[in-house]
């Protein structure tokens, strides 16, 4: 039997995209987790897995995305979180979301933002519901203006400059030949 | 790219192992067990972390300067302005101090001589020379006091008013040349005359002169005022023995007296009693 080189490339940009999104997810998380908790933006930490995932979403594909979603979730749950932790459904289905959004968009800075601002408000509706859901109410006048609002504004402003090396990241994973499954 | 995002296979079994990426470590979690692969992201993310946080604590203190640099002018000005108020507070506490230690030596003399009317006197002058054994006092004629009232400390005999204003007067010491103090011994019961003695002055002594050869003295005798004057009552102490010899004109001996008072340290007596009134005082020395 003849290998097929097709399989080979294919083969070697799995693993070539598993190192890089593997090392450039890692740094993020751990960012996230011991910088920005102690340099907070606004009262708030910026979700950098959040904005990456939305990178990987338009500058990637979808499947690239929504793996690294799942990936990271467990991640960021792993470093920074106890007990109940979903941040591997939720970053899937944002990455799902985001992906369908960026088919519709072009990969500039511009259009980026527009992304990380819809995967801001999604984060932040998602933690309105953790909180929902934990504390079993819904303070609104309160949560809005001292937690969803300043952590969206964080999340935007820390991953604003992400855009770049979210490209070159893509650009090293080699993604122009699209990942198909 | 399937045409049907949401519905591929694809997307199936990244919901399946999201969920049970999600599942399965949260029910581990909530029973108290940890599951391998999070704790050994975690132990490979640990070195990572903590040097992120070191770089963060690192850059907050820095941008803190920044920041709260208005904040942190107000807090040094407040802290030393409330640094000024507390060092005012402790020289006041140090002259209270004093105060209240000399109040405490007035008492104890008042106490120990409830027969003598004592007036207390700062000293506001001193005689410029090697030992300033000549003070100025801020007391005079005003305040009751005249020329050869005894002037002392809670040590002791210090000298006499040798002139007096209407707020201030002089005091010569006991070891000036001038003076001559009757004096007796509390042992021996040995009478004498304490001089001063211009050798001895710079020394801060005096002599314990015309006292009789078979005189019962020793060193170590403490020597009290006589009260045979007309300035010194009997019983303030001078001072004390500190050797003895024949006197080489005539059959007495001499004493050389350590004052109670150091004389060689003028400068440490800030204040000092007069006695204004007591029984049997009357003018000269």
């Amino acid at each position: 039997m003849m290998h097929s080189p097709r399989k080979d490339n294919v083969r070697l940009e799995v693993i070539r995209r598993i190192v890089i999104y593997g090392i450039l997810f890692f740094l993020l998380a751990v960012l996230q987790c011991a910088f920005f908790t102690q340099l907070t933006l606004f009262g708030a930490v910026p979700d950098l897995i959040l904005g990456a995932v939305c990178g990987v979403a338009m500058l990637d594909s979808r499947e690239a995305a929504m793996i690294c979603g799942i990936a990271s979730g467990f991640l960021i749950d792993a470093l920074g979180s106890t007990g109940l932790s979903l941040s591997p459904l939720l970053l899937l289905l944002l990455a799902m979301v985001i992906s369908v959004l960026a088919t519709k968009m072009l990969s500039n800075f511009l259009c980026w933002l527009a992304l990380l601002g819809c995967g801001a408000v999604c984060g932040a509706v998602i933690t309105a519901i953790e909180i929902a859901l934990s504390t079993k109410s819904l303070h609104l006048a309160y949560l809005l203006p001292n937690v969803l609002l300043p952590e969206l504004a964080a999340t935007v402003l820390g991953c604003a400059l992400l855009y770049y090396p979210l490209r070159l990241a893509v650009y090293w994973a080699d993604s122009k030949s699209k990942f198909r499954m | 790219m399937s045409t049907k995002p949401f519905r591929s296979r694809f997307t199936l079994i990244c919901v399946i192992i999201a969920t049970v990426l999600v599942l399965v470590p949260s029910a581990l979690s909530i029973f108290g067990y940890t599951d391998l692969l999070r704790s050994g992201l975690k132990t490979v993310a640990k070195p990572f972390e903590l040097g992120t946080s070191k770089l963060a604590e690192a850059l907050d203190g820095f941008v803190s300067v920044f920041t709260e640099y208005d904040k942190l002018q107000q807090e040094n000005q407040e802290l030393r302005e409330e640094l000024s108020a507390l060092e005012e507070q402790q020289e006041q506490n140090e002259i209270l101090k004093e105060e209240n230690a000399w109040l405490r030596d007035y008492l104890s003399l008042s106490a120990a001589h409830p027969e003598y009317l004592l007036t207390d006197a700062t000293v506001i002058a001193r005689q410029a020379s090697n030992y300033a054994t000549v003070l100025t006092l801020n007391r005079g004629t005003a305040h009751g006091v005249r020329r050869n009232m005894p002037v002392l400390t809670a040590e002791g005999v210090f000298g006499y008013v040798s002139e007096a204003g209407l707020d201030w007067c002089k005091v010569v010491s006991i070891i000036e040349t001038a003076s001559a103090v009757s004096a007796y011994t509390e042992r021996g019961q040995a009478s004498g005359v304490v001089e001063g003695d211009a050798a001895l002055r710079e020394d801060g002594m005096c002599l314990l002169k015309y006292v009789e050869a078979d005189a019962d003295i020793r060193v170590g005798d403490s020597v009290y005022t006589g009260g045979n004057g007309t300035v010194y009552p009997p019983g303030l102490l001078i001072g004390r023995i500190t050797a003895i010899e024949a006197d080489e004109y005539s059959r007495t001996l001499v004493a050389y007296i350590e004052p109670a008072i150091d004389f060689s340290d003028t400068a440490a007596i800030k204040r000092v009693m007069v006695i204004t009134g007591y029984a049997g005082s009357g003018g000269g020395t």
